[in-house]
């Protein structure tokens, strides 16, 4: 017969199992996640070179001379991305501003659960939101805007992650001390000058590191761009022409009847890679710039 | 004879209630203490002061004199710093804070405590110094022009005598005039101080607070930051909250002991150590309670 | 919050509390005393910031009666921080009394602490020996 404290000794080591367990399938996935990237790629890289991978201006895979340069589509991920950092980042600032410097307790409990409910609306609605809704109102303002574009996308998205950058920017802007405010309002300063000239600097690097992870999300994101930024890879810098972005890409290939090990098949693994790597760097200098809040004061 | 006497007061204080201090007796005291001594700068009359319900400050009435240090001192939660935050209005950040009374700022004759007054005015010629550093996290030199900057000081060369003039005054003008554009945080927590005591003096105001400002210094800048208080008061009128009564001893002129929101004793500060009218003072002085 | 202490044993005592549990102290003997016996009896105070505040009001009141207590205290004090105090407030009272004790501390255990009272006294010796040690310690 076991002792009551054997048998706390065994559930004790038991949980140990299940939460190292837990921890350990995390990280099983990922490494699973590069490995298939990784195969995947190589088939492809073994017959089409990195060069004209990253030298070729051109993305056909479907046409009948077949070209591989990934540049279109980074270029329509990142067009994207940047119209969204443009309505994202001065929205964020100043929703955070508020949060943090001005409203009352009572505002922010009515305010935070709404803006954290933009996250909850699956992004397939925001998808149709842009190609049905948004885009027929740009249309009439902007001149030439297509049906398919990438400007309508970028400002949705931008929306999309608000949530993320405005939260995040407030936490830091929080985390600033009260007392370094305090003492700027003992100077007889006022709440927008202490807000402009201290808080913000202070946390800055929480807050640009929001905006790199919502940067980040805006890559990676799929169903708004692939249901209203168009399919067409396309090396240009005008938000009203169709783009087609990597996740763009991947979308349409993988819900296609492309035969499995053929070219087109194994490019999508490529462009996959390249998505990781990005969203790696991205969200590595996020994180470093975090840690970098804890030095300061 | 002593032993009766012993017995008589216990028997007394056994009926009449172990405290022995009446406000009105009090009131007395504090009164005219400054007759004879020059200029009143603060006049804090019949002041209570609310944090939401709670009562903070119970019928405070005080004389700060000009250009002279007025320490005060009470055991933690006895409303010293509440009263200090009054001078410049620091509770306002916060809701639920309320003002019954006055403190009038001469020779002016301002309401301090009116909830019409400007605020931003007022903190510009009350400065104050904070219990721990709190430095902006910017230059050296940014740290001291930032009270010009928000007081509408453009011109760079003024604002540069005047950063100088002010780290001078703070004696730490020797120590940083080299480094000038590093960050405030790399100086040591004495010298982070002392950058915020320049900071508060650089807009020249009339009245600096200050909250505790060596808890939590080393004993060697504790006495720096004390000698450089004592230059001060040839310029401004200071007072100081101060949990160390050797502090209080050494470096002011006036000091008033505060217990459970009330002001219980008010009198020049060699005559509170040494010849304390209340039996309170004489306690927390000698450390009955603390 | 405020604590209390029994000005007998300084232990911490609950405000209301009439005799000290731990060394049945009345306090209503204390609260009949003049504050010179107050300031007397908080020489022992576990607190050393307490005692170096005492150690100075004695000085500034010239409080000789609290003369025998300094003495005993020269023995059995551990910090040479306060016995400086003790030093400076005995060069304050300035008596023959006050003398006596000076000149049996130029003997102390703590050689710092009479190196100090040689430096005080005889300024014209610290000339001699250099100034090797700052006593500036305000």
């Amino acid at each position: 017969m076991l002792t009551f404290i054997t048998r706390k000794k065994i559930l004790d080591r038991f949980m140990l199992a299940v939460f190292f367990t837990a921890g350990f399938i995390t990280i099983f996935i990922t490494v699973g996640i590069v490995y298939v990237l990784l195969a995947d790629s190589i088939k492809f890289f073994q017959e089409v070179s990195i060069k004209e991978f990253l030298t070729e201006k051109e993305w056909t895979p479907v046409f009948a001379t077949k070209k591989f340069g990934i540049w279109p589509l980074i270029s329509g991920t990142f067009l994207i991305a940047a119209i969204a950092m443009v309505v994202s980042i001065p929205l964020g600032i100043l929703i955070a501003i508020y949060l943090s410097e001005y409203a009352s307790v009572r505002v922010k409990e009515i305010a935070k659960p709404i803006i954290e409910f933009m996250e909850a609306i699956p992004t397939v609605v925001y998808g149709y939101f842009t190609l049905l809704f948004v885009t027929p109102i740009l249309q009439s303002i902007v001149p030439d805007l297509e049906a398919f574009n990438s400007l309508a996308p970028g400002i949705v998205l931008g929306f999309m992650i608000l949530p993320y950058t405005a939260s995040m920017a407030e936490d830091s802007m929080k985390g600033v001390p009260q007392r370094i405010r305090e003492a700027s309002y003992a100077l007889g300063a006022t709440k927008l000058r202490t807000a402009v000239t201290i808080v913000i600097p202070a946390a800055i690097s929480g807050i640009v590191a929001g905006f790199i992870l919502g940067a980040s999300r805006a890559i990676g994101e799929t169903m708004v761009v692939a249901i209203a930024a168009g399919m067409y890879p396309n090396l240009t810098l005008d938000p009203r022409e169709p783009i087609q972005t990597m996740t763009g890409y991947i979308v349409q290939v993988a819900l296609g009847d492309l035969p499995y090990g053929s070219i087109e098949y194994l490019s999508i693994f490529a462009v996959g890679l390249a998505l990781f790597i990005i969203a790696f760097i991205f969200n590595s200098i996020a994180l470093w710039l975090r840690s970098r809040i804890r030095e300061a004061y | 004879m002593v032993m009766v006497n012993t017995i008589i007061d216990s028997i007394k204080s056994l009926f009449l209630g172990a405290t022995d201090r009446s406000m009105e007796e009090i009131k007395a005291k504090t009164k005219d203490n400054f007759k004879r001594e020059g200029d009143v700068k603060l006049e804090v009359k019949e002041l209570n002061f609310y944090y939401g319900e709670f009562k903070a400050l119970k019928n405070i009435n005080l004389k700060i004199p000009t250009k002279k240090i007025t320490a005060l001192i009470g055991p933690s939660g006895c409303g010293k710093t509440t009263l200090l935050r009054c001078f410049n209005r620091m509770h306002d950040l916060y809701p639920g804070s309320k003002y019954e009374g006055s403190i009038i700022f001469h020779p002016d004759g301002i309401n301090i405590a009116s909830p019409h007054i400007d605020l931003l005015d007022l903190r510009r010629r009350v400065g104050m110094v904070f219990q721990r550093p709190n430095p902006f996290p910017k230059s050296i030199f940014e740290n001291v022009a930032y009270g010009l900057r928000v007081n509408g000081v453009r011109d760079k060369k003024l604002i540069k005598e005047r950063v100088e003039w002010a780290l001078q005054s703070a004696a730490l003008w020797d120590e940083v005039k080299d480094r000038l554009d590093a960050n405030a945080y790399s100086l040591s927590g004495g010298q982070q101080q002392r950058l915020c005591i320049a900071r508060a003096i650089a807009i020249e105001p009339d009245i600096v607070l200050f909250d505790e400002p060596t808890s939590a210094l080393d004993p060697i800048s504790t006495s720096k930051i004390e000698e450089l208080i004592m230059t001060l008061k040839e310029k401004l009128t200071i007072i100081i909250v101060t949990h160390n009564m050797q502090q209080a001893a050494r470096v002011s002129d006036y000091t008033g002991f505060m217990y459970l929101g009330e002001l219980i004793e008010f009198d020049k500060t060699q005559k509170i150590f040494t010849i304390p009218s209340q039996k309170l003072t004489e306690d927390y002085i000698t450390g009955r309670f603390g | 919050m405020i604590h209390f202490f029994c000005p007998s044993c300084w232990r911490g005592i609950s405000e209301n509390i009439v005799i000290c549990p731990y060394c049945n102290y009345d306090l209503k003997d204390f609260n009949a005393l003049s504050y010179d016996d107050k300031l007397i009896l908080s020489l022992k105070h576990p607190v050393k910031e307490i005692r170096r505040l005492i150690i100075f009001i004695i000085g500034l009141k010239k409080l000789k009666k609290a003369l025998i207590e300094l003495e005993r205290m020269i023995d059995y004090e551990e910090d040479p921080i306060i016995l400086m105090e003790i030093v400076k407030t005995l060069r304050q009272i300035n008596d023959k009394g006050s003398r006596a004790i000076l000149d049996k501390m130029r003997s102390h255990r703590f050689s710092i602490i009479s190196q100090y009272i040689e430096q005080i006294e005889y300024p014209q010796i610290k000339e001699f020996y250099g100034k090797t040690i700052n006593f500036n310690n305000k």
